[in-house]
């Protein structure tokens, strides 16, 4: 007898969310995204939240065992870098994890979705959804008191008694959320140097501050400018072995003058301590792949300089003819009256 | 992204539906495709940077009228030096009256560097109702990449 052999199918996606409720430093977080990429392909950190991390959880039962056992290694990581009240969720999408994380019973520290998120989210009330309280109330007011019963609705009605902007959540609801998983490594890059003699002068240690954070720079693996940094820490050891850290945002990859500014701050800050210093490590954290940076065509698209300029030309020229879109009446029942073309004015 | 609006038919519930997100989109409305020839032209030249959609040309209303012919292929040569020194993409919809047949009078398919063929393959639905549709996309041209290759993409438009 024949047996037809099946295509294999693509391996359900499993997408964990890791919250920290704790008020850490940067440099914690930056340290734990590091450390959770031995645990996952990809992390993702969710800037919104002061820790938050959603992390692919595909395929980790072979080297684990099972999905507990991987929540148990993750947890226990950030449990090693200070982040003691870390929960975890674990689901097919994003908001389900997400929705887990948040949902975990008292006393526990992990939840996984074993059934499908669509039943999983069904009982919930519809506030866990991001919609506007006018759209609350409207679901309230219609009966629609949770995710399985706004669910249950077909999507056109949704976009048209809601709007087309609350499809977004009626998806999630469906547990159909399907923002990818954008994976990004946190990295970090240190240099050190250890002075011949204790050294008590702000220049002097600013100089070397300087020569270390080129240096560092100078290791990473591609072209710097292609980086973001986030953070630069100074850590120095003093000649009776005290150990003196500083810490500060960053941001984007600076020139060598706001780079030169930033040390001079943090230098400042051990200066006042009136010890030589016998060794100082810069530290640069969270130089992950910028590419606003890489696809110089998005970084020019964001210049809103150059786009106000366009604008202004255009408008001169075609007075009628360059226009905008608005949401002009959000409360039309049809959809085509809800939007209405402006003239766009520089 | 700014969308040159040739046939003033934009549909802005369509777009909507299909996850545009309005709020960050520019309208070229023009009142003629010369017109929106020219109007591209003069966002090019005023360093327009980003993607410009030129929504859109009819192959057999270009190839009935030779003054459009001739303004088309015009308005190409002024572009190619244009787009070359600046951090604009041109994405331009030509809407082919035989499917899958691009007509040999237009210029456009020499002067473009990615040609991209959009076949509508089945509707979406969910009991009776249309909610959106698969389209193939087929890679015709490119300058260093594979070509023939193609991928379906799901547009749901409720």
């Amino acid at each position: 007898m024949l047996h037809k052999k099946s295509l294999p199918h693509a391996a359900p996606r499993r997408i964990a969310c890791l919250l920290g409720s704790e008020t850490v430093t940067a440099g914690s977080v930056e340290r734990l995204w590091e450390a959770l990429g031995a645990h996952t392909p990809a992390v993702e950190r969710d800037e919104s939240l002061p820790v938050a991390f959603y992390l692919d959880a595909a395929g980790v039962v072979p080297r684990y065992g099972n999905e507990a056992g991987w929540c148990h290694a993750v947890l226990a990581e950030a449990r090693t870098l200070g982040i003691a009240k870390a929960r975890l969720g674990l689901a097919g999408c994003k908001y389900a994890a997400w929705v887990a994380a948040q949902t975990i019973l008292t006393g526990q520290a992990w939840q996984v979705v074993a059934e499908s998120d669509a039943r999983f989210l069904a009982q919930l009330p519809v506030e866990w959804l991001p919609l506007t309280k006018e759209t609350l109330r409207r679901l309230r007011v219609l009966g629609l008191h949770t995710l399985g019963k706004l669910a249950a609705l077909p999507g056109a009605a949704v976009a048209e008694q809601f709007g087309p902007e609350s499809l977004a959540a009626w998806r999630w609801a469906r547990g159909q959320d399907e923002r990818p998983l954008i994976g990004r490594r946190c990295q970090m890059v240190t240099a050190s140097h250890l002075l011949d003699a204790p050294e008590a002068r702000g220049e002097e240690l600013l100089a070397t501050a300087v020569y270390l954070a080129e240096r560092a720079l100078c290791d990473l693996p591609v072209d710097r400018h292609a980086w973001a940094i986030r953070q630069v820490g100074i850590v120095a050891l003093t000649d009776d072995g005290e150990r003196l850290a500083a810490e500060t945002w960053l941001g984007d990859t600076p020139g060598q003058e706001t780079m030169c500014a930033v040390l001079a701050r943090l230098i400042a800050q051990f200066h006042g301590e009136g010890e030589g210093i016998v060794e100082l490590t810069v530290y640069l954290w969270g130089l992950e792949p910028a590419p606003r940076r890489q696809l110089s065509l998005l970084e020019a698209q964001e210049t809103d300089l150059r786009w106000r300029q366009v604008v202004e030309v255009m408008g001169r020229r075609y007075p009628d003819g360059l226009l905008r879109s608005v949401l002009a009446h959000p409360e039309a029942p049809i959809l085509t009256e809800r939007y209405a073309l402006q003239r766009w004015q520089a | 992204m700014l969308v040159v609006d040739a046939e003033s038919n934009l549909d802005l519930a369509a777009l909507s539906r299909c996850g545009v997100r309005l709020d960050t989109l520019a309208i070229l409305r023009s009142r003629g495709f010369a017109d929106a020839l020219q109007m591209t032209t003069d966002l090019l030249r005023a360093g327009f940077t980003g993607a410009l959609l030129f929504d859109r040309l009819r192959d057999l209303y270009a190839l009935a009228d030779s003054q459009t012919l001739q303004s088309l292929e015009q308005a190409l040569r002024d572009w190619g030096p244009l787009l070359a020194r600046s951090a604009a993409t041109l994405l331009w919809l030509t809407e082919l009256s035989t499917p899958g047949l691009y007509p040999d009078g237009l210029p456009l398919a020499y002067a473009a560097s990615v040609r991209l063929v959009c076949e509508r393959e089945r509707w979406l639905t969910e009991g009776q109702r249309v909610t959106g549709y698969v389209s193939q996309i087929t890679l015709l041209k490119s300058r260093g990449g594979a070509q023939a290759q193609s991928l379906l993409l799901r547009f749901r438009t409720i």
